[in-house]
């Protein structure tokens, strides 16, 4: 795969913020990539470190709020080593970022069009008023909003259109990647739907790549090229969507794929995962998930496991990896 | 149960449960003197010691319905009738035995537990008057009772502890444990585990189930995601614009769906055994849920259906008996 094929990439990124009691490490040497035109999908629940990953790595939280190691690029630029003028020209064109509630998102008391010049004129100063306004049609058309909504606030759109007016803004100055972070959580399952389905349209004909962050792994494993799974921190496995939803192998993403019943098929009972995520402000030694985990072994809870590569995954656990070697010994 | 417990008041091991039944009923709210007609004639049927899973879209009064079974509204049409009692528009002293039988969980743990109150006050707080007077250490047996049987163990450090000390996970147990506290005979749970982090949620639908199959204890499961409907629920009635539009067995809603509303929910829903299968953008999605606070001539779902008719633009449709146990709301069935 040549570099140019990458739409974002992170390697060894630690990110720590500082508390009254010291350096609290929130992610821990992540390493992970989206290629371009692909629906990557990073799934954890909260306290994973999904959104501070992307924050950190967008720099929208930036030193002294935290502590970033690590190197990111996003299209082939070096996000941690731009100037703050070159940071501003890099938003919203070359990559964007539909937040967490982005249906709040939105200035109450601002029309959405001036909302959108806005966000035009600041990341690119070539945009005329007429220019813009022409953009802003052409993208509201594209999200399937009526244009006269244009000139409406807020809270004039549903809560679908204004996921979408959302995206619309996102999608402005044409990047080449959208991170969004769990932009339909807020939203009922249809109209959920519809805009995962706006997503994909878009994604086809603009071939834009996108980081989509949720904790619902079952929306992922259905939509997603790949899925990426956090949990304390850390990257549990990492992989093509089907094959995890076949075979997962780190025991963590296995029971959260179990943890999701299935909506059709033979009905049994499902066992949750005993315990509660740790504490990350006294994260264990070993292997986050060791203490929930039905398999662990002594070294689990002493030594953390490495990100490791096997086929087309990448898989952290100690259990797992040895499974794995001796399934290639077999083969 | 140990036999050191025997004198003590537990939640007793006889069976719990009774029957539900509301009928046609109506709800209204005026706001800015505009009428929502919020619950627009539904009828429902929770047997006795049955779960029965009520799934709908935000704003279409799943909420409002559990609140008027509690009473915290009073319906302006309709009936409830509980273990073959009118309780419609009880008072006083039938309405707080009414109220202390039927228990409500909350969908946000986090709000529903008052911080400056210990796990034992809350529980303390939750104790129908005549067991008020039970001596403290009594009354911590109890408690103990009920925490270990939400999953709560020791139940001793956790008699102590504040809600902010608490995992969202173990926050929605103490509200079981509250709700059991009382021996209810039905639990209405309003999205109980939508607020909780994937791996806890299940454990807090075993929960349910658990308490279902030992005690007795029915329930009445909150939901708008249909594959958790179909874990914990026997039956699954769909809410659309206030009125119930179709119920039946679960696996009977989830296969063989009727209505055209429960069809587009079940498209809807994720679904990783369709991947490659199906198409995302094959369905059919049009529209939002009708606005409320306009009078709605017809079927409800008129506005977003694909196989509407003149019929439906006129004419509200009647339950209909479609197969076994199966009841839907649609000119199409007529």
């Amino acid at each position: 795969m040549s570099k140019d094929d990458v739409a974002f990439s992170v390697e060894n990124v630690s990110i720590s913020y500082p508390t009254s009691r010291g350096w609290v490490q929130a992610v821990r040497d992540v390493t992970m990539q989206v290629r371009r035109g692909q629906l990557v999908g990073l799934a954890g629940e909260s306290g994973s470190g999904k959104s501070t990953l992307v924050l950190a790595a967008t720099r929208v939280l930036q030193p002294p709020a935290v502590k970033v190691e690590g190197h990111v690029q996003i299209v082939g630029r070096d996000i941690f080593k731009l100037t703050k003028s070159e940071l501003r020209t890099v938003r919203w064109k070359t990559f964007s970022f539909v937040t967490q509630s982005a249906m709040n998102a939105l200035n109450p008391v601002m029309r959405i069009r001036a909302q959108m010049h806005d966000a035009m004129r600041a990341h690119d100063p070539d945009y005329s008023r007429s220019k813009a306004d022409r953009r802003c049609e052409e993208v509201f058309r594209i999200v399937e909003v009526p244009i006269a909504k244009l000139d409406s606030y807020p809270h004039q759109l549903s809560g679908g259109q204004r996921q979408r007016a959302v995206i619309a803004l996102a999608l402005v100055l044409q990047p080449q990647l959208i991170i969004m972070d769990e932009p339909t959580t807020a939203l009922d399952v249809v109209a959920q739907r519809e805009i995962i389905a706006l997503i994909r349209k878009l994604q086809r004909e603009l071939g834009f790549a996108v980081l989509l962050i949720t904790h619902d792994l079952s929306l992922l494993l259905e939509v997603a090229d790949d899925v990426v799974v956090m949990y304390g921190g850390r990257i549990m496995e990492s992989g093509p969507s089907s094959e995890l939803l076949r075979d997962a192998r780190h025991p963590y993403s296995r029971a959260l794929i179990q943890s999701f019943p299935p909506l059709h098929g033979p009905m049994k009972r499902h066992e949750g995962i005993p315990g509660s995520p740790p504490d990350m402000q006294n994260p264990p030694p070993g292997c986050p998930f060791a203490e929930r985990c039905a398999s662990a072994i002594d070294v689990c809870s002493e030594k953390a496991p490495t990100l490791v590569s096997w086929r087309e995954r990448q898989i952290a656990c100690h259990v797992a990896q040895t499974d794995v070697a001796d399934s290639e010994v077999g083969v | 149960m140990s036999a050191m417990r025997q004198n003590v008041p537990t939640i007793e091991p006889q069976r719990l449960g009774a029957p539900l039944v509301l009928q046609n009923v109506h709800k209204r709210f005026v706001q800015g003197g505009r009428v929502s007609h919020v619950l627009r004639g539904a009828d429902l049927q929770v047997g006795a010691s049955e779960i029965v899973a009520l799934v709908g879209e935000s704003g279409s009064g799943k909420s409002t319905l559990a609140r008027t079974i509690m009473r915290l509204y009073t319906p302006d049409e309709g009936s409830l009738m509980f273990d073959g009692r009118d309780v419609t528009t009880a008072r006083g002293r039938d309405l707080r035995e009414y109220r202390q039988r039927v228990q409500m969980v909350f969908q946000d743990p986090f709000a529903s537990l008052n911080p400056t109150h210990s796990v034992r006050t809350i529980l303390k707080r939750s104790l129908p008057p005549r067991l008020q007077s039970l001596r403290d250490k009594e009354r911590d047996d109890l408690f103990r009772d009920a925490l270990e049987k939400v999953g709560l163990t020791p139940p001793d450090n956790f008699l102590q502890q504040f809600p902010h000390e608490l995992s969202g996970g173990q926050r929605q147990r103490v509200a079981l444990a509250r709700s059991l506290a009382g021996r209810p005979d039905l639990v209405l749970a309003d999205e109980p585990v939508s607020m909780l982090d994937v791996s806890l949620r299940l454990g807090v639908l075993n929960l349910m189930l658990s308490l279902n199959e030992q005690y007795g204890i029915g329930y009445l499961y909150i939901t708008h995601d249909l594959a958790s409907a179909r874990y914990v629920g026997a039956r699954i009635a769909v809410m659309y614009a206030g009125d119930i539009v179709e119920e039946g067995p679960a696996d009977t809603i989830v296969e063989e769906a009727k209505h055209p509303y429960t069809q587009l929910l079940i498209q809807a829903a994720p679904d990783p055994d369709r991947r490659g299968v199906d198409d995302l953008d094959s369905a059919v999605f049009t529209g939002e849920p009708p606005n409320l606070s306009m009078e709605i001539q017809g079927c409800p779902f008129q506005f977003r259906c694909p196989h509407v008719m003149d019929k439906c633009r006129k004419e509200v449709p009647m339950k209909r008996p479609v197969g076994d146990g199966q009841l839907v709301k649609c000119h199409l069935y007529a």
